[in-house]
């Protein structure tokens, strides 16, 4: 579970910094590992301990 | 109207970091330790206020409302999942209510209304290249309270579950009790 937030603050780290494009492909990446993570807790099916 | 967008972008990210400070109350003081569920809607939340970050910083565009919208998507089907997993008769639900509902509800409540606040926000955004962001106190400590709350919850969510998965209905802090016990075992 920790993982997106690490992601969440690696992100505003780099939106912070002034980075525009990595911060918002980090973003992205967040909302996506949020999405599996949901996945995850619905159908226990994914191959992932987080 | 640039300025309006940009004053109601720094206000949005104000009542998100206030938001998640609430939870943490809520966890502190009256020691409820948020469920994985509460633990992603909180992480819809930041994503949503990542989105607002990114106008703050480089100036109002569509595609950060893009991100935000896309963070306020998941954290509502978070937390529509939740209202679902409660939804049977008889069930009394998790945690406590607030004001006749429980915060998985207000959390898709305010997931609603935040895509409701987007797409007004969209209908200010101007075509064309970002206007420069206005540089304003508020907005730094916006983003500031921000950033400290995002870290608060890695820290946080390190504390309760460790690298592992999270259990449904927590009870303690895995990494606190373990530090306990390593204090215990060396202690005469």
């Amino acid at each position: 579970m920790f993982i997106v937030f690490l992601i969440a603050l690696l992100a505003t780290l780099l939106i912070l910094s002034g980075r525009r494009g990595l911060g918002i492909t980090t973003a992205l990446l967040t909302t996506l590992t949020l999405a599996g993570l949901l996945l995850h807790h619905m159908t226990d099916k994914l191959p992932i301990s987080l | 109207m640039n300025r309006l967008a940009f004053s109601l972008n720094t206000l949005a990210l104000a009542v998100i970091s206030a938001v998640l400070a609430g939870a943490f109350v809520e966890q502190i003081v009256f020691g409820e330790l948020p469920c994985p569920l509460c633990l992603l809607q909180r992480a819809g939340l930041i994503t949503v206020g990542l989105g607002f970050l990114l106008n703050l910083r480089f100036g109002i565009q569509p595609i950060h409302y893009g991100v935000a919208l896309f963070g306020a998507l998941i954290g509502a089907s978070t937390s529509v999942r939740q209202i679902l997993l409660h939804i049977a008769p008889g069930d009394l639900g998790f945690s406590k209510a607030v004001f006749g509902f429980h915060l998985y509800t207000w959390s898709f409540i305010s997931f609603v209304c935040i895509m409701l606040g987007i797409a007004a926000l969209l209908c200010l955004c101007k075509p064309g290249p970002a206007e420069r962001p206005f540089r304003s106190r508020l907005a730094g400590f916006s983003s500031l309270a921000f950033l400290l709350i995002v870290a608060a919850n890695l820290l946080s969510t390190l504390l309760e579950c460790g690298f592992t998965q999270c259990g449904d209905d927590p009870s303690s802090y895995l990494w606190l009790d373990a530090l306990a016990q390593m204090i215990g075992k060396t202690r005469p």
